[in-house]
């Protein structure tokens, strides 16, 4: 950088902090880089770019986060959405990753007596957002998994497909949420969910233990028999019978359901 | 007749600037729209229903790629990889031309994601420049760049915005943007003669116009794009026709975003200047009114893509 733009940059240092610290400069400092218009001083018009930070972010948050706001309140949404932007500054060129850190500093700062479901209902909120734009499995042949498949077989999950496993049951509330029904806060209960995009859409699949346990197993790269075994383990009193036909329908489940791509 | 030296097939016609709530319709319909602009940072990194999206427009419409996120005036090291990316998409949409705005969005590692204004001074307009010109180099294209609204003006300017783009375009052979409704805005936030304004820009530069709504709250107007044209800037175009030529011309509506056939009606609106002779209308609400709306309207760029989900 030459010395010229040395003094830009300092300049533009200034103006940066004029605008994003939430105290503004003091009004000489203003009037000495800043010219008034007719109709108003210079720390008048600077106040647009000020208030305009903050609103364009903040609406961002909100759009991202509607569930999340809906569950705490419009007021303390804005508050810890203030807080948020105050700590994690934006850096990025793009707006889809203002709240990449926004579920970490929920779960720093919120009150004690939330518990973590408004954390866990942000971070779906925010796994929604990027299997909506994350790589999917629209162009990809489906894959179906052989009615008679070795244990030895290696499945592979479609790509973007996440599981997340929740103690609030989060996607219960967002999904009651979506239907306009106003839910209350739940009380702790564990929830495991696959998000998957199809047709471009994102979809929430809810699962139990077992289900979640297997998938997860074939997520980490266990071969068919491991992943089952494992699934099988959180199958309280299991019988082995009923057990492997329940597997089988699960499989012919997901696999309509797209869940996996071809073997590797 | 053309009073600059563009390829015909760059007078893409009357465009409207692609937004997410548009999507569905657009694929089902196929409207008769002439080109489509997106805000690139909408798509550079999307694997997903906004890039399905997008190729199958490009693939029946010429598509234009306008960024907001360039920071051609920051002090800040360029952003290869936002170029490489920027890059990419552009021949894999055949993207008709790139733009962005004569600003800087942050500095310090940090962004505002706001168009901010430069200081008009020398010592800009060489940054500026040198800048212009390894984007060109890297880019392997002329860049257009557009005049931003702005609502403050730096005790160091030395020069008019007009005389900066003017500088800028004569010695990068950078093309240019014209923002009608920026013109206006900014004239009225910095007290100078939008007319003066269209009169000493480089005419044979002009890519491209934009055209959008803005908020009037009295005292200064805002760039919100959230409305029609109003009546000034209909004037400002055909003037700025008359002096150009003419250019390819996009609306833009960002906020509070109507039917998708309102927004190509505003944009044709556009249609009628075009040869200069047609008397002045009325179109919107007479001279836009000063809004009596608290002033927390966002100025345009906001850009996110909404989610589809069940």
């Amino acid at each position: 950088m030459t010395a010229i733009a040395a003094e830009l940059a300092d300049l533009q240092r200034w103006l940066l902090a004029a605008i994003t610290e939430p105290i503004g400069p003091e009004t000489a400092a203003v009037e000495q880089r800043l010219l008034p218009s007719r109709e108003q001083s210079a720390a008048e018009r600077l106040a647009v770019y000020r208030s305009a930070y903050v609103a364009r972010l903040l609406e961002v948050l909100r759009e991202q986060f509607p569930c999340t706001r809906f569950a705490v309140g419009d007021e303390l949404f804005d508050q810890f959405a203030a807080g948020y932007l105050k700590a994690h500054p934006p850096n990025s060129y793009t707006l889809a990753r203002l709240a990449d850190k926004l579920v970490d500093h929920l779960e720093g700062t919120r009150p004690a007596d939330w518990g973590a479901f408004v954390v866990e209902l942000a971070r779906l909120e925010q796994t929604i957002d990027r299997v909506f734009d994350a790589a999917g499995p629209e162009n990809l042949p489906s894959y179906t998994v052989p009615e008679i498949a070795g244990d030895s077989l290696t499945l592979t999950l479609a790509p973007g497909l996440e599981l997340h496993a929740f103690s609030y049951p989060v996607s219960t509330f967002y999904t009651a949420w979506k239907s306009r029904l106003q839910p209350s806060w739940p009380q702790p209960q564990p929830q495991f969910v696959a998000l998957l995009r199809r047709d471009y859409i994102v979809r929430r699949h809810e699962l139990n233990r077992p289900q979640y346990e297997l998938l997860s197993g074939i997520s980490r790269g266990m071969p068919l028999g491991e992943a089952v075994a494992a699934g099988a383990a959180a199958v309280e009193n299991a019988d082995s019978e009923k057990l492997a036909a329940e597997f089988s329908d699960w499989f012919a489940t997901w696999a309509t359901s797209g869940f996996f791509a071809a073997p590797l | 007749m053309l009073k600059h030296n563009l390829h015909p097939s760059d007078h893409l016609g009357f465009g409207v600037g692609l937004r997410s709530v548009h999507f569905s319709h657009i694929l089902r319909h196929w409207p008769a729209v002439d080109w489509f602009e997106i805000i690139s940072e909408n798509f550079i990194d999307s694997a997903g229903r906004p890039r399905y999206v997008l190729e199958q427009i490009a693939e029946r419409y010429p598509v234009v790629m306008h960024g907001v996120s360039l920071s051609i005036g920051s002090t800040d090291p360029l952003d290869f990889d936002y170029l490489a990316k920027l890059k990419r998409l552009a021949r894999e949409v055949n993207a008709r031309w790139i733009s962005d705005h004569l600003c800087w969005t942050g500095v310090a590692g940090r962004t505002t994601h706001d168009l901010l204004p430069l200081p008009l001074t020398e010592e800009s307009l060489a940054h500026v420049i040198a800048r212009v010109r390894t984007v060109q180099d890297y880019l392997e294209r002329p860049l257009v760049l557009e005049n931003p609204s702005s609502y403050v003006t730096f005790a160091a300017d030395t020069m008019p915005e007009w005389e900066f783009l003017s500088r800028v375009a004569a010695q990068t052979n950078c093309r240019l943007l014209l923002d009608v409704n920026n013109v206006y805005v900014s004239s009225r936030n910095h007290d100078f003669d939008p007319h003066e304004y269209l009169r000493s820009i480089p005419h044979d530069r002009m890519q491209q116009f934009h055209l959008a709504g803005h908020t009037d709250l009295g005292t200064h107007c805002i760039d919100t794009h959230d409305g029609r044209v109003v009546d000034r800037v209909w004037d400002l175009y055909r003037e700025a026709v008359g002096l150009t030529g003419g250019a390819a011309t996009l609306l833009e509506w960002d906020a509070r975003i109507p039917t998708f056939d309102e927004v190509h009606e505003e944009a044709l609106k556009a249609k009628r200047f075009v040869g200069g002779t047609e008397p002045r209308e009325v179109f919107s609400t007479g001279y836009s009114a000063p809004s009596t709306r608290p002033p927390n309207h966002i100025p345009h760029p906001s850009h996110l893509v909404s989610v589809e989900a069940e």
